[in-house]
């Protein structure tokens, strides 16, 4: 390793390495090690006292706080399947796309709801998800006799409503994933396949998912770390205008963990509560991390 | 499943079946409706995909009377332009000014710092390096949304602590991006692909350091700094939660934060909300007609979301 570096010791670039990881300390180490330490703190007036593990059994006992993590579960288990499933679909009907110009166009319409902007894209799904018949989806099920539903104005629906548009936004992105994967696979696997006599679903199940599994460990990680994280479709589409619920609701339904940290440190000020939060949160992707690096690396390789 | 004859044979057996007469019309045939099937579907699905953006251009053209309608029309009746002049305040002029303040001066913060130790780890020998690079790798797995609230009270030390103000400031903004880990990582992994044997010959005709930098190693890498630019740029504008959390006062708001409280303390009327959303992602729509498959060649080799 240390024989490839060109250059030997220079006084220049260690100047440049203690800068960085002065400032790496500073941004990125410095503030986890004050979280850590401000969770063990509380207000009393001006003065800051230590307080142990005293807001960590707050937490346990705080429902709002309870059910946000359960809302971040639930949010991720319906949208990333749906963005795994749909990226997938997509990607193999785009693959079979001989014509480049045809591809091309598949390929970039699909792809353009990932790069416009999450916030102007909730503006508009907000926009089409009016509870009365003026909104898009409600319009179309007046078409054949359903609805209306009052997509995000109901308990049993709205954080369904916000995994829907996460699907719609990332599967493309998903799509692109498994493009590249499915390049990656030898053209020669089908078509000794195809002499063995395997059909289409044999050569699918037996060939293309085992191949893509490196792609789909990663897409999934992704997407499970992203989802976990959802902030911007209810801080966009929840409380405000055309609803007479609040941000997070209708009964904190759409609270999800962040969007809890975010209102707690910034709307009501509890910067010792939020930071106890921010540290389960830290946990519980720890843990996610573990067993995402356990059960989903690939075991064996062609 | 493999026979003891051998497999071109079996190829050419097969292509020789294929090929029959009596075979040839029926997997013609056969290949021709399912084509018409692929496209079918992909065209179904691509109307889906493009729905929203439809339904809020036409929306966005439509007049108040007709936006009223319940149920709604299905393309605009009489077409009129009067929303986007409503919609596009100095205000919302403000917010867009902002919003290319905060991603172009982060956009090329990272292009710099990335690039500089990019550089500096893959090409010179130091144990305090490798030990800086772990760092980065192990911090890129902790996501910035958990940074939120720690680096808030950062700032705030820092402004209480030196009297430089920090929060509503667009500094504030960009300061934790000085050092982005995922930008570190990508120039490194591009400077590894560049041969010594070039600085060599560079060193041998008498180039300095800072001279093979710039005119050997910044040229071979140039594409990835423009993929790493463009993300980087994309992102930063569609960030609502960091600028939101520093932000303080309406006339430091990105165009993210002030599309959500603009529409809702100020828009009653759907034609300037659309017409709002349409105009805020106009900017990233054209960086997208224009860089379409160097965005997403960009994407499929690294994988890259923010």
């Amino acid at each position: 390793m240390r024989d490839q570096r060109f250059f030997p010791r220079d006084m220049t670039a260690i100047v440049v390495l203690l800068a960085a990881a002065t400032f790496f300390a500073v941004v990125r180490i410095y503030p986890i090690a004050d979280a850590l330490l401000l969770s063990l703190q509380q207000k009393a007036g001006a003065q800051q006292t230590w307080v142990g593990l005293e807001n960590f059994r707050t937490l346990s006992n705080d429902t709002i706080f309870l059910q946000s993590i359960w809302n971040s579960i639930r949010y991720t288990l319906m949208a990333v399947p749906g963005v795994l499933v749909m990226g997938l679909a997509l990607a193999l009907l785009v693959n079979n796309v001989k014509n480049t110009v045809w591809r091309g166009i598949f390929t970039g319409s699909f792809f353009l709801a990932y790069v416009v902007p999450l916030v102007a894209v909730a503006v508009m799904w907000r926009y089409m998800y009016l509870p009365s018949k003026m909104g898009l989806f409600n319009a179309l099920l007046g078409l054949v006799n359903l609805g209306p539903i009052r997509w995000l104005d109901s308990v049993q629906t709205a954080l369904l409503s916000l995994a829907i548009v996460r699907v719609w936004k990332y599967a493309g992105y998903a799509m692109v994933l498994f493009l590249a994967g499915l390049q990656a696979i030898p053209e020669t696997y089908y078509e000794a396949a195809m002499i063995d006599g395997a059909n289409r679903w044999q050569r699918f199940r037996h060939i293309t998912l085992p191949l893509l599994r490196p792609t789909t460990v990663f897409v999934v990680m992704v997407s499970i770390l992203s989802a976990f994280m959802m902030f911007t479709e209810t801080y966009v589409m929840t409380g405000g205008m055309f609803t007479s619920s609040v941000r997070g609701g209708p009964d904190y339904s759409t609270t999800t963990m962040v969007v809890n940290i975010y209102t707690t440190a910034f709307e009501r000020y509890r910067m010792e509560y939020a930071s106890a939060m921010t540290v389960v949160l830290l946990l519980l992707m720890l843990i996610v991390s573990i067993v995402q690096y356990r059960n989903l690396r690939p075991t064996w390789e062609y | 499943m493999v026979t003891s004859t051998s497999r071109t044979e079996m190829i050419q057996r097969l292509v020789r079946r294929a090929r029959s007469p009596s075979n040839r019309v029926g997997v013609r045939t056969q290949r021709r409706v399912e084509r018409i099937l692929l496209y079918l579907a992909l065209g179904v699905l691509g109307a889906i995909f493009f729905l929203p953006f439809y339904w809020v251009i036409t929306a966005s053209l439509k007049t108040n009377s007709e936006l009223n309608l319940m149920p709604p029309t299905w393309w605009p009746h009489t077409i009129t332009f009067e929303h986007y002049p409503q919609a596009i305040t100095p205000e919302f002029g403000r917010y867009f000014l902002n919003s290319f303040i905060y991603a172009m001066a982060t956009t090329i913060i990272v292009a710099v710092t990335s690039t500089l130790l990019g550089f500096v780890l893959t090409k010179f020998s130091s144990k305090f390096g490798e030990i800086f690079f772990l760092g980065i790798i192990a911090s890129m797995s902790v996501p910035f949304e958990l940074y939120v609230v720690p680096l808030f009270m950062l700032l705030l030390g820092i402004q209480r602590g030196t009297g430089v103000p920090m929060l509503n400031t667009y500094w504030g903004m960009v300061f934790p991006w000085i050092i982005y880990p995922f930008g570190i990582f990508l120039m490194r992994q591009a400077m590894l692909s560049v041969p010594n044997e070039l600085l060599d010959a560079a060193r041998i005709d008498g180039a300095s350091t800072l001279r093979s930098f710039w005119q050997i190693v910044l040229p071979l890498v140039r594409p990835n700094v423009a993929a790493l630019s463009v993300f980087v740029f994309i992102w930063r504008y569609d960030e609502i939660l960091w600028p939101l959390v520093v932000a303080q006062e309406s006339d430091m708001y990105p165009i993210s934060v002030g599309l959500v409280e603009y529409i809702g303390e100020y828009f009653v009327e759907f034609g300037q909300f659309t017409a709002a959303s349409v105009v805020a992602i106009l900017p990233i729509f054209v960086i997208y007609i224009l860089l379409q498959r160097f965005i997403i060649q960009g994407i499929a080799l690294t994988g890259m979301k923010g």
